[in-house]
């Protein structure tokens, strides 16, 4: 297992390399540059390439990319340009943490919603239960966010007043780099964002819950575990239940990306100031360095909850072995 | 000796009576589809859906870009002061806007736009988008995977490990970073094919680079799916048949494979849709989608979510527009896998 792990991670090194070379080459391709009058008021044009001489901008792109490889190698993420109060490493330590928390809720809502709701639906099949739980599972892959999180505040902010709509709960200095101190204002912040984010996954895991754990109700294995005169309930909790799971630990590779996605919108409708946030921001403004920088960060993460998912399904599935 | 054969006659009648017509597999599926009434009742609406968007000109009281700041955020359904000097003017088509005559059965947008003629042009993005990123992906997986399968050996190595890096891009990152680079050339604009690209785009309304950039990505799934099909079914013995009687690749793959891996790979593209549609509304919301003026829902929700306490209406209609096409999208989907995988019948 350790040597899959290793084996995947070096592999995985020439893939964020060639991501970050090529949004490196690209977002220098754009027309604009930092300190270019992109809508804004024209800078004298002395003082642009004075600007852009002292980020090394005149210079091949080449040389750039090494420079910024270098920089990487520090463990520095690069400068600002505009913003020069601040390093990217600032933005990213304050940013990281928000999108963090907001995905991990999301991933935890959804699994504590999703599975019981699909058990639940699969042992009381084709009853109003069942059929209850799968329109709402329906419905909730079908509402996208963008849909969700403003009906959200339309309902609990506007209408019933009893939530707050925007911001996070929570801000640096974060506890151990990534932590939010659990007040209750960010608890109350947490909710309608966490919510917006996990609806369509937990529907999506409700349904596949209920699907797989229907084919497995059905197997022989089960048949001769009740005949041999298992309570139903070990039935379903010692043996069903876990092989139910190996098909739902393979949408968590999916899923992953789509809390990614999801932060983007959420970050955007409820102004949380995270990294898809500052993603965005970065295109705009044409900040190389944060853009480039917050892409190694999306590419890296999205590795290692790949690898995680993985992992997870060898634990769950022992047929499965790498080596 | 006549009576016998007369009798086995009637016997072989009985028995074609008994089997009915032959059945295809593809009957079946058509046939349990036709059962599913939820899924019926979803391609029934879609297609109405498809209806309006086609004929939008003729269902829509108003242009989508028809501007009438005096009735900006006209809430739905509310009367609205016509005046009577003008009120034989006043007719539901034509351009009643000229005689300042309104009547917003949806209400109206910060900018005056009738929302339901928005709500109804903007279905077309949303079905093109999920028209064309369908076959897209389907086409291109579709060959793609028959190759790397049919093939096999090094070829196969070669695309797969082609489409191993492209699934471990952070996809969204690179549509988001390719659609900006796309757009600000647009802006840029530029000369020779890259000329003629933009213009293209341009009169499409932005969405011809979305296309490439939903496009380049959607059919990695596509293919593996179609190749781990070829796998299975290129070692059966009905395509050793065919191979013995001397039938060559092209045959085999377009007359024996395709029709009998079709299936699965339908299924899949089917669940695909409502992503497409999910990530058209994501794109256009961040600002990165079609260009305005023209409709999409992910643009009025956009520009409707900042005034939502006072004009819920902006995003609440384009809102369950988008809800109920992915919905009928998600039925349907659901509807045509329960019909073709034998697996889930009678469940």
């Amino acid at each position: 297992m350790t040597r899959y792990i290793i084996r995947r991670l070096l592999v995985s090194i020439p893939v964020v390399f060639a991501i970050v070379l090529f949004t490196f080459a690209v977002v220098h391709a754009l027309p604009g540059g930092p300190f270019s009058n992109v809508g804004e008021k024209a800078m004298p044009e002395q003082m642009r390439v004075i600007m852009e001489r002292r980020f090394g901008l005149d210079q091949p792109l080449y040389i750039q990319f090494w420079n910024y490889l270098k920089m990487l190698a520090h463990g520095d993420l690069g400068p600002m340009m505009r913003m020069r109060s601040q390093t990217v490493n600032d933005i990213v330590s304050q940013t990281w943490p928000v999108s963090i928390q907001l995905g991990s809720l999301a991933v935890f809502l959804a699994f504590v919603i999703g599975v019981p709701a699909g058990i639940f639906a699969a042992l009381r099949r084709n009853s109003w239960v069942d059929y209850t739980a799968t329109f709402v599972a329906v419905l909730g892959v079908s509402i996208n966010n963008i849909v969700l999180g403003p009906l959200l505040i339309l309902i609990f902010g506007v209408w019933l007043k009893i939530l707050p709509i925007a911001f996070w709960g929570a801000e640096p200095p974060w506890i151990l780099g990534f932590l939010p101190k659990p007040t209750w204002q960010f608890w109350t912040h947490a909710v309608l964002p966490v919510f917006t984010l996990g609806t369509a996954m937990s529907a999506s895991i409700a349904r596949l819950t209920r699907a797989s754990l229907l084919e497995v109700l059905m197997s022989d294995y089960i048949r001769t575990a009740r005949a041999k005169g298992l309570k139903e309930r070990t039935v379903i909790i010692r043996h069903a239940l876990k092989n139910s799971l190996i098909p739902v630990a393979t949408i968590l590779g999916p899923l992953l990306a789509g809390v990614l996605t999801g932060t983007f919108v959420v970050e955007q409708i409820f102004a949380l100031n995270g990294m898809g946030r500052q993603f965005l921001m970065s295109i705009e403004q044409r900040e190389y360095f944060l853009l480039s920088s917050l892409t190694l960060i999306f590419s890296v993460m999205l590795v290692l909850g790949n690898l995680f998912v993985d992992i997870i399904y060898a634990w769950l599935d022992p047929r499965i072995r790498y080596d | 000796m006549a009576a016998e054969n007369a009798s086995l006659e009637q016997l072989g009648q009985e028995f074609g009576q008994l089997r009915g017509k032959p059945r295809s597999p593809m009957g079946d599926a058509v046939r349990e589809f036709k059962r599913n009434k939820v899924a019926m009742l979803s391609v029934v609406f879609i297609i109405v859906v498809m209806f309006l968007a086609i004929f939008a000109p003729v269902f829509t009281p108003y242009g989508f870009n028809v501007q009438n700041t005096f009735y900006a955020r006209a809430k739905p359904l509310t009367p609205y002061v016509i005046t009577t000097d003008k009120y034989e003017m006043c007719h539901w088509k034509g351009t009643p806007l000229d005689f300042g005559c309104t009547v917003y059965i949806l209400g109206a947008d910060g900018l005056g736009r009738d929302i339901l003629s928005r709500v109804i042009y903007g279905s077309r993005i949303s079905l093109l988008v999920a028209i064309i990123g369908s076959s897209v992906s389907l086409i291109i997986g579709t060959i793609y995977g028959v190759i790397s399968g049919y093939f096999g050996g090094k070829i196969d190595d070669l695309m797969m490990r082609i489409v191993d890096f492209l699934w471990a891009l952070p996809v969204l990152v690179i549509i988001i970073i390719m659609t900006v680079y796309f757009k600000a050339l647009a802006r840029a604009g530029a000369t020779g094919f890259a000329g003629f690209l933009i213009d293209l785009d341009q009169a499409m309304g932005g969405l011809l680079f979305m296309f490439i950039a939903i496009g380049a990505l959607s059919w990695l799934g596509m293919a593996r799916q179609a190749r781990g099909q070829i796998l299975a079914h290129k070692k059966k013995e009905y395509v050793e048949a065919a191979r013995s009687i001397g039938a060559g690749s092209n045959r085999i793959i377009f007359k024996h494979l395709l029709p009998n891996i079709i299936g699965p790979l339908l299924v899949l593209e089917s669940m695909a849709i409502p992503g497409y549609i999910g990530l058209e509304a994501f794109l256009s919301f961040i600002g990165l989608g079609v260009n305005p003026p023209t409709p999409s829902w992910g643009i009025m929700i956009a520009e409707g979510y900042l005034g939502i306490k006072s004009n819920p209406h902006l995003v609440l209609v384009p809102g369950t527009a988008l809800t109920l096409l992915t919905l009928a999208f998600n039925y349907m989907g659901d509807g045509i896998r329960d019909a073709i995988d034998p697996r889930i019948h009678g469940r």
